[in-house]
């Protein structure tokens, strides 16, 4: 869902800034079903989802097309498949780098707080991703800010095949 | 560019001494991979936080589009696509070069690399700071 801003109009109507906004907010949250004043994320995070998808099938692709006899195809698709991993590694890392932005830009702190630091964990530490991605799912698992079940499992989803994904592509 | 490409080639040869994806092709493609990621989250982090700014100075031009989740997904896509062929292509003339584990082995080596890490990532620290300052003084 494409959740546009509706403070310009509020402002029109006369409300001061404070109150357009906590309004704009409220409105935000029911349009993206959420009443609890935490952001779902469902849409970075299906994307990361579908990434972490693409990223795994280039893996399978890098790691299975030089066994076959397939010729000077097998490896092109092992490059193809390479090209895929490693460009959905940054796209996924990126994502959770808009997730953290978009966390903190509408307000859920612990949100973009822990992004972050998963995130500064993947740049700073990658060979510690791994430990980032399975903090990432007890965090869900514990409901963290996240107080929908779909919302929980879609990005425990996510955060699981990012860190599969470290494991096998990165070498742990 | 030139110190893009001085990390780059220190991260190219700290993925040679490694004991895992160490060919010449898989530490080439991750030395990559890992510019992508080093380069792309302050530039994505800097176009968010000038894009709030803009909203929040211009609310009612501006600030009527909002951040749609789903141009967000768009951006980052589009930034590292972009990234990623400027990169591929700007260091491609080194892949000739005669590097090898042994290359930029030196604590200083190791050091810059590092260095590029904490850089990216303080950067993107400040952006959120930013981010959020720009929130809490619309709501107030």
């Amino acid at each position: 869902m494409l959740a546009q801003s509706p403070l310009p109009t509020n402002l029109a109507q006369g409300n001061n800034a404070p109150t357009a906004w906590e309004q704009a907010d409220a409105l935000m949250r029911a349009l993206s079903g959420n009443s609890s004043g935490q952001d779902t994320m469902s849409v970075l995070e299906a994307a990361g989802l579908g990434i972490g998808a693409v990223g795994s099938s280039g893996d399978l692709l890098e790691y299975a097309a030089p066994g076959t006899n397939l010729g000077p195809a097998s490896r092109f698709f092992a490059d193809l498949g390479q090209s895929i991993s490693r460009s959905s590694l940054f796209i996924g890392t990126g994502i959770s780098a808009a997730s953290a932005l978009y966390s903190a830009g509408t307000g859920n702190y612990a949100d973009a707080t822990f992004t972050s630091i998963d995130l500064g964990v993947d740049l700073t530490l990658s060979r510690f991703g791994l430990y980032g991605g399975v903090a990432a799912l007890a965090f869900d698992a514990s409901g963290g800010s996240k107080n929908y079940i779909a919302s929980a499992t879609l990005s425990a989803m996510y955060n699981g095949l990012s860190t599969l994904r470290k494991v096998c592509a990165l070498g742990f | 560019m030139r110190i893009l490409i001085k990390v780059f080639l220190r991260l190219y040869a700290a993925n040679l001494r490694r004991t895992w994806r160490q060919a010449q092709g898989t530490a080439w493609s991750d030395a990559i991979f890992t510019m992508d990621s080093l380069v792309g989250i302050p530039v994505l982090s800097s176009i968010y936080a000038m894009w709030m700014f803009l909203m929040a100075l211009f609310p009612t031009s501006i600030g009527v589009l909002g951040i749609p989740r789903g141009a967000v997904v768009v951006l980052v896509l589009m930034i590292g696509f972009i990234i990623d062929r400027l990169l591929t292509r700007g260091v491609s003339r080194y892949k000739n070069e005669s590097i090898t584990s042994d290359s930029y082995s030196t604590t200083a080596d190791s050091m810059a690399i590092i260095a590029a890490f904490l850089i990216s990532f303080t950067y993107f620290l400040i952006m959120i700071a930013i981010v959020v300052a720009i929130h809490k003084t619309l709501r107030t």
